[in-house]
Parts: structure tokens; sequence; C-alpha cells
């Protein structure tokens, strides 16, 4: 073991550069010292940065049949609780009808049978999701609401081939246990989900 | 800060182009005029139009728009040379004035905006094309340079100034908010006098309880004397019930007169709304004049539009939606009317030819607009041909055609006598659009025409989009709404009325054959059909175009306004139907599109006899009674069951399925079990212990799986028990089947 030995003069000379530091800081006008603090406070006050925020959405969960599905809340307006529903003749089977939305009218779609999966069982489907963005608007069905999850964009998976039903252009892709993250834009601005037809003269 | 420059400067556009497209039109207008005008009227609009291009030029330099600046310039100039009387309004000057004229509105029209190379070179040739005009002008007096003709300001800035302010400039879309927002104020009249009507009903329930209470007491009174207690204590009871009975009446009372102020408030507020959006027809005629100047140039014709009534006031909506029509039957006039002018000569009619466009207020509401001309009138013959090979009229029939009938052919889709199909006209479509549009507005169009001397269209339409009205009629168990516009009458129809025609069943209305059909079949409905009991049924007879079809419905339950909504961004067109109303309880129901449905009757399946019993007949199998809470669930087994050939009726909960249990006889029930009120094994064991429903066969459906949860359903009563996660539409039929 070899004794330490204190080297003043090091210490010394570190203490003049601070006192010369302290003084001369001391001596600098009151423009240079807000330039500072200013320079300080903008340092202090940026976010945070960490990868993995940039890549982080909310998703609401849902779900429909027993399957999970997922949305961006950030699509989402609303979820209320589906009381009266109005079926539309001559709509296909995936417009589950309309409803009354405080005073607007709202085209609720039956996303089990947009993506012809197979009708299993009956479920309640008492809960709809509203979907807004822009002028478009749209309810989906659903059996319950799971609640919102944070998901890391590039922590999901591309659409597994036994997802046969849903089309692919609708999954975001899968996150966590088989959470079927959907593209809400997608599902908002997608023609196939629009009715648009004219009787054939 | 720039950002904020450039938003004000883009509202400052905004009000420019409003601005300028009135001088624009201004000028335009008294152009044409100008070439009909005696000497005084002539020097008296040279003046107006060289104001309005004096405004237009300080309206452009405030908002910095170069090019309209030095357009209205050369302008200004043209018509001081005018009015110093050294440049004569000749055909070929206006001829070179007015496609300026149209390269200044186009500018107007999206001040600010990018130009194209090829408008900056159009605009540069007006410029060029207004100065020489000028020059020539100029020259002829020698020396005086251009500038000189500039108007004095001061002169100018007085008789500039401001009209009195008693007006408001607001944007059409403002007001159009207004507008929408008024009109939901219909909602809430609707719902109130719903309302009042229910408080009314419930008060008169009550005061008929109370009246055979009474009679049932005396009864009793008679029967047992010696019960004097009894009857005292139903003598307070009454008294009690009474009181309440009264209090009940008068909120009744004073609901129904809110609903009367209210529903007067709301109309009034609507009419004055509609009122502020009224516009002079000049909105719409003003732009005419031109059109037909250039109509008849392009067909080495010469005619002359002139507008009477121009001031009358018409909703901006209706006028939007005239200016097609009016168009097409101007072109109609060009094209087929108005002859050119050497033929007219060998007439001894005069060269150039008019059309004349009169509008005229008819009993307040609505407003009688005439489009008139001097031409050769509706060549019968040659439209007969037309129909004859468009197979409209059969060629043997063609003698037994009145005038009227022959004049009303030309509103024929697809009838034209053109020889030639331009890009714009000859295929006999314009007249047939015409009357589409004006009958969608609630509006009729006729014409006359006399060989030699002229035709005459003559359209009647609303002063304003009218309140809207609707035929509610109820279908496969759903409700609908039928425009009252669309409908020509409601009525029923006896089996004996109806006969079969070419394998179609038809009605006779007014003395026509109407084909005859179902309207759940056109809305391609499933579920039971209306009450074929033999006897009489309910039938709409509805019209679109030229064409009538009578609608087989299961009742109608009446005529009353609605307040019409659009189906929304996510369905924007659906066949047969326009859009949607909301009723007083909030219910959403569908509004028929009329035009529609008449073109689906022709290709639905033809309908069997209206009076036979068909095989789904509700009822056939059974009354059952489904309890559930989802409205999707319900939906869904009940559809099941209907399609099934069951009369199936539904409660929302375990209480209404035992209220409707005890009050109308059902011979199977159908429950869920988790429900708000009285869940499925609550309501079983109700079924059980009563002694009238005790043998009810009774099939729980639900998401509660556990062999305990299905040993407790047995125990309560159930006769079968379905999980939800294992449901199938065959089982559960095969289960009631069973059970029946």
């Amino acid at each position: 073991m070899q004794a330490r030995t204190i080297d003043w003069e090091a210490i010394r000379r570190r203490l003049a550069v601070a006192s010369a530091v302290i003084s001369g800081g001391l001596d600098h006008g009151p423009e240079e010292t807000r330039r500072i603090l200013e320079a300080r406070a903008r340092a202090a006050a940026r976010p945070p940065v960490t990868p993995d925020d940039a890549e982080r959405i909310e998703v609401l969960a849902f779900s429909v049949a027993g399957e999970t599905y997922g949305v961006e809340t950030r699509h989402v307006r609303e979820v209320c609780e589906l009381k009266d529903l109005t079926a539309v003749p001559c709509t296909p089977p995936f417009v589950a009808g309309v409803m009354n939305l405080r005073g607007r009218i709202l085209a609720i779609v039956d996303l089990r049978k947009f993506f012809e999966l197979p009708a299993r069982g009956l479920t309640e489907l008492n809960r709809v999701i509203v979907l807004r963005g822009g002028d478009d608007e749209l309810g989906l069905l659903a059996d319950t609401i799971d609640g919102v999850r944070p998901v890391t964009v590039s922590d999901m998976q591309e659409g597994l081939p036994t997802l046969t039903g849903i089309r692919e252009r609708f999954l975001k892709g899968i996150a966590g246990r088989m959470l079927a993250v959907l593209d809400g834009a997608r599902l908002l601005g997608d023609a196939d989900l629009k009715v648009d037809e004219q009787v054939t003269r | 800060m720039d950002k904020k420059k450039e938003e004000f400067l883009a509202r400052l556009r905004e009000t420019f182009r409003i601005e300028a497209g009135e001088h624009v039109e201004a000028i335009t207008a008294g152009l044409l005029a100008i070439e009909r005008a005696s000497g005084t009227e002539r020097a008296s609009i040279v003046e107006r139009i060289f104001r309005e291009a004096h405004s237009l030029k300080g309206a452009a330099r405030s908002v910095s728009l170069e090019g309209v600046e030095a357009l209205c310039l050369e302008l200004e100039s043209l018509f001081a040379a005018m009015k110093r009387e050294e440049l004569a309004p000749s055909t070929e000057m206006l001829d070179a004035v007015h496609p300026a004229l149209g390269v200044l509105a186009t500018l107007c029209r999206s001040p600010g905006a990018p130009s194209s190379p090829g408008a900056r070179e159009q605009e540069r040739q007006a410029l060029a094309a207004l100065r020489r005009i000028v020059r020539a002008a100029a020259g002829e007096r020698a020396e005086t340079p251009t500038f000189a003709v500039a108007p004095q300001p001061r002169v100018d800035s007085a008789q500039a100034a401001p009209a009195a302010p008693d007006t408001v400039r607001v944007s059409t879309q403002k007001l159009g908010t207004i507008l929408l927002e008024v009109e939901e104020l219909v909602g809430a009249k609707i719902a109130a006098s719903g309302r009042a009507a229910e408080l009314r009903a419930i008060s008169a329930d009550l005061s008929g309880w109370n009246q055979r209470r009474v009679r049932g007491a005396a009864r009793r009174h008679r029967d047992h004397e010696d019960r004097a207690a009894a009857a005292e204590l139903l003598e307070s009871e009454l008294s009690y019930t009474r009181t309440l009975e009264s209090s009940l009446r008068k909120l009744a009372g004073s609901a129904h007169q809110d609903a009367l102020a209210l529903s007067a408030i709301t109309d009034r507020l609507l009419e004055s709304t509609k009122n502020v959006l009224l516009l002079p027809c000049s909105y719409l005629l003003g732009t005419l004049p031109s059109i037909v100047r250039d109509l008849s140039r392009e067909q080495g014709k010469e005619a002359d539009l002139l507008v009477n009534g121009e001031d009358i006031e018409i909703d901006r909506r209706v006028l939007d939606e005239l200016k097609d029509p009016l168009i097409h039957m101007l072109r109609n006039c060009v094209d087929h009317g108005i002859e050119k002018p050497e033929a007219r000569r060998e007439l001894r009619k005069p060269g150039r030819g008019s059309v004349t466009i009169t509008v005229k207020p008819i009993e307040g509401t609505r407003v009688e607009l005439t489009v008139a001309d001097d031409g050769s009138g509706i060549d019968t013959g040659k439209v007969t041909k037309a129909a004859v090979r468009l197979g409209l009229v059969a060629a043997d029939e063609t003698a037994l055609l009145h005038e009227a009938d022959v004049a009303g052919l030309v509103f024929q889709s697809g009838l034209s006598t053109s020889p030639i199909i331009t890009d714009l006209s000859g295929r006999g479509l314009g007249l047939a659009i015409a009357r589409e549009k004006v009958e969608k507005l609630g509006g009729t169009i006729t014409v006359a025409s006399t060989p030699g001397a002229g035709t005459t269209f003559r359209m009647l339409v609303p002063v304003s989009l009218s309140t809207f009205r609707g035929v509610f009629v109820e279908v496969a168990g759903r409700r609908f709404v039928i425009p009252t516009a669309g409908v020509v009458r409601v009525g029923r129809v006896k089996p004996d009325e109806v006969k079969t025609i070419e394998n179609r069943q038809t009605l006779t209305v007014d003395g026509r054959a109407v084909s005859l059909v179902r309207l759940r079949d056109v809305l391609e409905l499933l579920g039971p059909d209306g009450r074929a009991d033999g006897a009489s049924r309910p039938v709409v007879v509805a019209r679109a175009a030229d064409r009538m079809v009578a609608f087989l419905v299961d009742e109608v339950l009446g005529e009353r306004e609605v307040l019409v909504k659009s189906l929304g961004q996510q369905l924007p067109r659906v066949r047969n139907i326009a859009g949607a109303s909301i009723s007083g309880s909030g219910a959403v129901i569908p509004i028929l599109n009329v035009a529609d449905l008449v073109e689906s009757a022709r290709t639905a399946g033809a309908p069997g006899p209206i009076d036979a019993v068909p095989d789904a007949a509700p009822g056939r199998r059974g009354r059952l009674l489904i309890a559930e809470d989802s409205i999707t669930a319900r939906t869904l087994v009940k559809s099941i069951l209907e399609s099934a050939g069951y009369g199936v009726a539904v409660a929302v909960d375990g209480m209404d399925a035992l209220t409707r249990l005890k009050t109308e006889p059902f011979d199977l029930l159908v429950s869920d079990v988790d429900m708000p009120r009285m869940n499925g094994f609550e309501l079983t064991a109700e079924v059980r212990a009563d002694k009238k429903l005790g043998e009810l066969p009774v099939v729980l459906v639900t998401a509660l799986g556990s062999q305990k949860d299905r040993e407790y359903g047995i125990e309560v009563g159930a006769n079968a028990y379905i999980v939800k996660s294992d449901f199938d539409q065959g089982n559960l039929l095969e289960i009631i089947r069973r059970l029946l």
C-alpha cells in the first residue's frame, strides 16, 4: 500500500482558477448574466430525448367476438353505448345500421362482417367506438373496451398468416399478445367501407 | 407576423372577389344593354359602367391586383371616350370588349391565385385589345393622351359614397350556418309536441282508470253496504289519485302550450332566416344575357335576352338549382326556336330574335318563371317521329296525340330532334334534366308552343325550400318516411282491384295503369309481411319524373313535418335511401328516395298475388317473445326467428318481458340472462310462479357458460340453456321446434 500524498500544488492551482472564474463571473455585466441564464434555462427546459418516445403510440384495445383489436387513440373521438340502432336497407352486411349521436347520424360498422370473419357465437356488441378524422366519422361495434395501452411501434409484428380475415391494408401490426392494431386513418378513409351506390338505370 | 398579414390579405381578397363579381356583372350587363339602347339611355348606361370600372379599379388597387387594375384602367379610358362620344358602341368594338371582360371576370374570380402562362397570355391580349380601341378613339381626336380622361377623384368619391348603412354585407356561408341551426330547432319543436302528446295520453289514461274505479267502487258499495270501512279507504285513495290526475292534466296542458309557443317561434324564426337568404333573381339572371349572346353567335343567329322581374326575391338554394334548367331552356330556344336572320326576315319577323324571361310571384309562396322565344315553335312532326323512334309512342297512336301531349314529349330523356350531336347538345337530355331539377324543388314545368310564333316554357317553383314533409309508413316491422312531395296519393287496395298485365300486377290510378309492387321487395327487406288477411291493404302511390308506381306497405302511420339529415360521410349514397330523420323520441327513421324507388320497382321481382297468404306469414309457426338488452343480439335473434316463420316480439329486459307476457299471448320465451332490472333467472322464476304462464317454454341464451349457471338455469325452470359462445342458429331453431 502506498501512502497517498496530497498534491497541495495542484489544489492551489485549481483554487486559483476557481477564484478567477468567480471574480470574473461576478464581473460580467447583466447582459452576459442574462445570456448565460437564458442558455441554461433553455437547456433545462428541453424535454429529455430518448429514442423510444418517438415510436410509441397509444392504442385503445377492444374485443369483438373474442378477438382483441386496437386502434390508435388519436383517431378515437369517444366511446359510447349502443342504445338504438336503425338498420338501413340496401346496404352491405357490414353496415350494422345508423345511430343518433347527439343529433348527428353515425354509421355503425360491424368489423366481423367487414373482415368476413366466421360468425362465432352470439355476442353483445353493445359498445360503439366513434372514430373521427376530418369530416369522416364512423362507429365500430365492440363487445368490450379493454382500455388504453402504450405500444412501441418497432416492437409490432407484421400480420400473421393466421389472421387471414383482416385485410392486410387495415392492419398496422400485431402488438403484444395478439393485439391486432388497426389503421384508424385507413378505416376512416377507405372507399370499401363507404357505401356509394346508385340504382342501375 | 407575415402569416397574419397573408391571412388578412386573403380575407380582403375574398371580400374583393364578391365585390368584383358584382362590378364585372354590372359592366357586362351594361354593355349588352348599350347595343339596344337609345341615345339618352345610352349616356346613362355609359355613365354607370364607367363608375363600375372605376370602383373596380380602386378595389383592385387596395388588394394589390395589378392585372385587374390595368384592365380596369383601359376600360375606364374606353368608357370615358364613349362618354365624350368619341367612340361609338359598334358591334365590332363590343365583340372585342366582351372577351376582355371575360378575362377580367376570370381574374376576379380567383384573386391572387398564381396564373398559368396561358392565362397570362390571355391577360396580355385582352389588355392589348382594349388599348387598341382606346388608342384608335384617341387617334380620331388626334392628340389627347388617354390619361386625360381619368376621372376627377373628388367628384367620383362624392358619388361613390357608401349607401346609407341600413344594410350589412354578411357572407352567405355564415347565413347558411344560421339557417342550418334554425332548422335543427325544428327537431326540438317536433320533440316538444311529441312529449306533450305523451303527457296528454298518460293523463287521459289515469283519468280513465279513476273513472273505472269510481264505477267499480259504486258497484261494490251496493253489494256490500256493510263494508263501509273499505269504501272509505277507497274514497281517500281516490281523492289522492284525483289530485294527481288534476296536476297531471295541468302539466300536460302547459306542456302543450309550451310546445305550441316553441312551434310558433321556431316557424317564425325559420321563416325570417329564410327571408334573409332570399336573393333577387338578378343574381341568377344577370349572367344569362351573355350566354344567349354567345350561343346565338355560335350558330350564326342573332338574339337578345330580355328579363322582367329580376328584382323578385327567391331562396338562393332555389336559384342555384334553377340555373341549369334555365340554361337548358335558353339553349333549346336558341337551338330549336330562333331562326337564322334571313329566314326570320322572310317570315317578316325582325332579324334579331328575342328570348324573354319573366319572373312573377304567384300567391306569395311560389314564383312563375317563363322563358319565351319568338322563334318557330315546336315542330310536332319531328318530335313525334323522334318519340316513335325511342319507343315512347306507338307508331299507330301518333294520330291520337294532342298538341299538348306532343309538347310534353320534349321533356323525355333521350328525345332529340337534333340531326347532330355536339358536345353540348343534341343528346336530348337537357330538358329532361331541367324537369328533374324543377320537380326536385317541388315545382312543375310545362311547355306551350304556337307554330311559327314561338315556344314558352313555364316553371312554377317555390320561393324558398319549404319545410320537408313525409308520409310515415311501416314495412316489415320497420318505419320509413316517404317524401310527401313524391307521393301522389295514399289509399287502400282490395285484391279484386289488382289486375295482372304482362305478368305484372297493376292498379288503376286516375285512369292509368300503375304497376303495384311490395315496398319490402324493393327495399330488399326480410321479416314479416303485413297482415295478408284477404281484405284491403294500404298502398302509397309515388311519382318520379312522369312514372307512377304503387307501393304496398303494411301500414300508413300519418303525414307530418320531418327534419332531414344526411346519412353522413360514410354512407354518401345508398340505393333507395335519401337520408334520415330523427323522431321526437330520438329514433332514426330512414327517408326513402322516390326517384330510386320508382326505378328499382322496375327490376324488383314480380310480386305474388297481394291477398295470398305467403309461406312466411307471421305467426304461422307460433308467436315468440325475445328478452334481450343488447340491441345487436336482439336484432340478430329476431331476424333468425322471423325468417324461420315465427311471429316475434321483443322486450328490452326481464321486467319489460314479464309485462308483455302478462298482456299478450306467446308460445315461447327466448331470454338473455344478464339484463338490467330483472335478469333471465328471475324472469324464468316469475313465469313458473305465474298461474297462467306456468307452462310457457323458456329458452335461456346466455354468456354464462359454467356448469353451476347451467344447473341454476334448469333449477329455476328453464327448458333449454344455450351458451352464447356456442350460439348457432340451427341449434336455436332445432331447440324451439322441439319445445313447441
